[in-house]
């Protein structure tokens, strides 16, 4: 095919060789035309999902939806390849409502207008409802320092519950490349072996959660997910939680974009590694500590009945903790959580690392 | 080296605290919060690196068979951390030789003249002559040049990337490693190509002059920038054979005495009155400068072209860590240290470049997002007219992402 004359052929894309290329892929800086850009981004998410046979033709698959960039694109990309492809699949939106005013009220209103956009049912889950505390009422009660714990905790439950609400045994999170790079290095900084194990995996169950996770975007980076957001036209939210201000893009955060400039390949390079972390961790290590003491068995909460190693689950005990007002219960509470998210987890964590080394806690 | 004087609160005029082991002498070092007097600093040195060469005590006859000394390889850089293990093993041969009146090695102490792709650093023959004259009694002192890697090219392999070109048949060397150098695309693939050629240097010099293993001068703070670095080269399948003690991949032995002793620490030993500081032995740092440097002007050799590195990057980011949170780079060698290779050394072939047993191959996932994941197809339109798709088929995936992109080359092993 000869290129139209009055293109450069420097200009041109490098995929369709027919249309000046607009986008330099942050991954590879390959120049494509805007038409390239999406249908690439959309296919290495497609190969993804395909090689880890990540959906079954006929089940319902929950979207967890935060009105964010990467939740969004998520849903967009995922309803346009169960399209093109038949997966099969029903997609839902699932929305957890912290109740943070001036936050999470106006990504909710995105969170609606995607489930028009998009032709998907939408359930959203508040705080309130399933605890009797919003976000905003635990900063009230605990203040700024250490609500993210809270937040963390709650929100695992609280996808789990919306999923369980809708029928559903897996939930689609955002996380992307550079979340799962970032984790893969604190992991390693932390000497956290069994984060280490599984913080890699396209889809984690545990066994202490009855809902799988996975999360088809760990091969996309940030930056092209912003771009495909961007050129797709797609209606985000995109202002960060009040509670958890930028200052908490930790080291790790940094460094990564650091390498990346370096060498634009270097998260993918990274998650590369973590995959064979995952695989060079002995059994024994795999497991944390609090898992190890479910030798005696997962139980039921005995106050709210969702699956725990202890007598009460963990939001039942920062529940405790807040109903009676003593928030040092959280530190103690830390070292068990087993919640993903890469952003809150990771602060916890650098803040445990930070408490530890100033010898305040052990 | 703010720490130098242990006296964190930052009250300059006051005399520093004494030291907490010997409650006599005034302490030099806050060590992982214990302060320390520069006698009691250097037996705690003394004592780690001992305790990671217990291997290489005096044997006897019996319970040993043989009690002829091995002969290990050290190489030195001129850095802070290769003169400070230096002198660690001399002290450490001196105290065999008072008990025993034998010793239990010998060294071979070699230095890599890098010369041939920087100009501008010295060939080493007089910075050796002066360590060698400080430390006359540990054994053989060897300068070997970099390009002397071509020496070791068993059978004839040349390795070429593209069928388009043949590289021109040097006989020189340095000519050879000089247009290797220049091939590659980006400052932060020729700092790592060079670290591997001088792994594998040292690897073959061990062999050819039968010591049983290499003595590296990596800190603690040195094996956790590497355990990034390489993590971010997609070398995470390889680093237990990067940062392990004992039998490595290529039949040599692998040690690394100073594993438990910080960067920061060594900086801090080098100035000591031993009774003389090691500090002017180490021609690699600047004398009196910022001299961070941990293996000897690596760095700065390296760093061809613009652009910070990988490498570099990690070290600057281990600087920030080791002032603050000693403990996380100590953290991060333990769990390098858990980690254990996957299904050993004889799973699959060897990676051409770095010599390691290769890991699922470069291709795998994706050398470049093209390659597997999204479009596959545009590789004549990218106007390399030779099929590149076999590319880092032969190697591991790190070294299949440090030479993408290089330009025809030959490898020398
Ligand atoms: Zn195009
Ligand atoms: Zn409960
Ligand atoms: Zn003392
Ligand atoms: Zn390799």
């Amino acid at each position: 095919m000869s290129p139209p004359l009055h293109i450069p052929a420097s200009k041109l894309c490098e995929s369709c060789r027919a249309t000046r290329a607009l986008i330099s892929r942050p991954k590879t800086n390959q120049k494509l035309c805007k038409t390239c850009f999406l249908s690439t981004f959309e296919a290495e998410v497609h190969a993804t999902i395909v090689s880890t046979t990540l959906f079954t033709r006929g089940s319902r698959v929950a979207i967890g939806a935060s009105g964010g960039k990467d939740s969004t694109v998520l849903a967009s990309v995922l309803k346009t390849l169960n399209e093109r492809y038949d997966y099969g699949v029903e997609f839902v939106l699932l929305s957890i409502d912290e109740g943070i005013k001036g936050y999470r009220d106006d990504s909710l209103e995105t969170v609606k207008r995607n489930a028009v956009q998009y032709g998907m049912e939408l359930v959203i889950v508040s705080y309130e409802e399933l605890y009797g505390w919003s976000m905003d009422s635990v900063v009230e009660s605990i203040g700024k320092k250490g609500n993210c714990t809270y937040c963390g905790v709650f929100r695992r439950q609280a996808l789990d519950r919306g999923a369980e609400r809708l029928g559903i045994n897996h939930v689609v999170t955002g996380h992307n490349a550079d979340d799962i790079a970032e984790t893969v290095l604190m992991n390693l900084l932390r000497g956290d072996l069994p984060r280490l194990h599984r913080c890699t995996s396209i889809i984690t169950s545990s066994t202490s959660s009855p809902i799988a996770r996975s999360k088809p975007l760990k091969y996309a980076y940030e930056k092209e997910i912003v771009l495909y957001a961007l050129h797709k036209k797609l209606d985000y939210f995109s202002t960060e939680c009040i509670y958890s201000p930028e200052a908490f893009r930790g080291s790790a955060r940094t460094l990564i974009k650091a390498l990346e400039k370096v060498r634009p390949s270097a998260i993918l390079d990274i998650v590369r590694s973590g995959e064979a972390f995952s695989r060079m961790i002995p059994s024994q290590a795999q497991a944390s500590s609090a898992k190890l003491s479910q030798e005696s068995g997962m139980s039921n909460c005995t106050r709210c009945g969702y699956l725990t190693s202890q007598e009460l689950c963990k939001a039942c005990t920062l529940l405790d903790c807040l109903n009676k007002n003593r928030p040092k219960m959280a530190v103690e509470v830390e070292a068990g959580i087993e919640d993903e998210e890469a952003s809150s987890s990771l602060r916890r964590g650098m803040e445990a690392m930070k408490l530890a080394e100033e010898g305040i806690v052990n | 080296m703010a720490e130098q004087n242990g006296n964190q609160n930052g009250d300059g005029p006051t005399p520093p605290p004494i030291c907490k082991r010997c409650n006599t002498n005034p302490s030099v070092i806050n060590l992982r919060s214990e302060h320390m007097c520069g006698t009691c600093f250097d037996k705690y040195t003394r004592s780690k690196c001992i305790k990671r060469t217990e291997t290489y005590r005096v044997r006897y006859n019996p319970p040993d068979t043989d009690t002829t000394p091995r002969r290990l390889l050290l190489p030195l850089s001129f850095g802070i951390s290769s003169i400070t293990l230096l002198h660690l093993l001399n002290a450490q041969l001196q105290t065999q030789l008072e008990r025993t009146s034998r010793t239990g090695f010998v060294l071979l102490v070699m230095y890599v003249d890098e010369s041939a792709i920087d100009p501008s650093v010295p060939t080493g023959d007089t910075s050796i002559r002066a360590v060698q004259a400080r430390f006359p009694d540990v054994g053989e002192y060897m300068v070997a040049k970099l390009e002397g890697i071509y020496e070791f090219s068993h059978a004839v392999k040349s390795f070429e990337m593209g069928a388009a070109a043949t590289p021109q048949q040097h006989t020189d060397w340095e000519g050879r490693l000089k247009e290797l150098i220049a091939a590659l695309p980006t400052p932060s693939s020729r700092m790592d190509v060079l670290q591997i050629l001088r792994t594998r240097l040292m690897v073959e010099l061990a062999r050819k002059h039968a010591c049983e293993a290499v003595l590296w001068g990596d800190t603690t703070t040195r094996l956790a920038e590497k355990t990034l670095a390489e993590t971010a080269k997609g070398r995470g399948f390889s680093i237990p054979w990067q940062t392990a003690d004992g039998e490595s991949p290529f039949g040599v032995k692998f040690l690394y005495p100073l594993r438990d002793l910080l960067k920061k620490e060594v900086a801090v030993y080098v100035s000591l009155d031993l009774p003389t500081p090691l500090r002017p032995l180490c021609f690699a740092v600047p004398q009196e400068g910022e001299g961070e440097e941990g293996e000897g002007g690596r760095k700065k050799y390296a760093a061809v072209g613009k652009g910070i590195t990988i490498d570099e990057l990690m070290t600057q980011y281990f600087e920030g860590i080791e002032g603050q949170y000693p403990s996380i780079v100590a953290n991060v060698v333990r769990t390098a240290g858990k980690l254990v290779t996957e299904g050993g050394v004889v799973r699959i072939g060897r990676c051409k470049i770095c010599g390691l047993p290769r890991d699922g191959g470069g291709g795998e996932l994706v050398l470049d997002a093209e390659t597997k994941l999204g479009e596959s197809s545009n590789r004549e339109a990218n106007g390399n007219g030779h099929g590149e798709k076999k590319e880092g088929s032969d190697m591991c995936y790190g070294c299949a992402r440090s030479v993408h992109g290089a330009k025809t080359y030959e490898w020398p092993l």
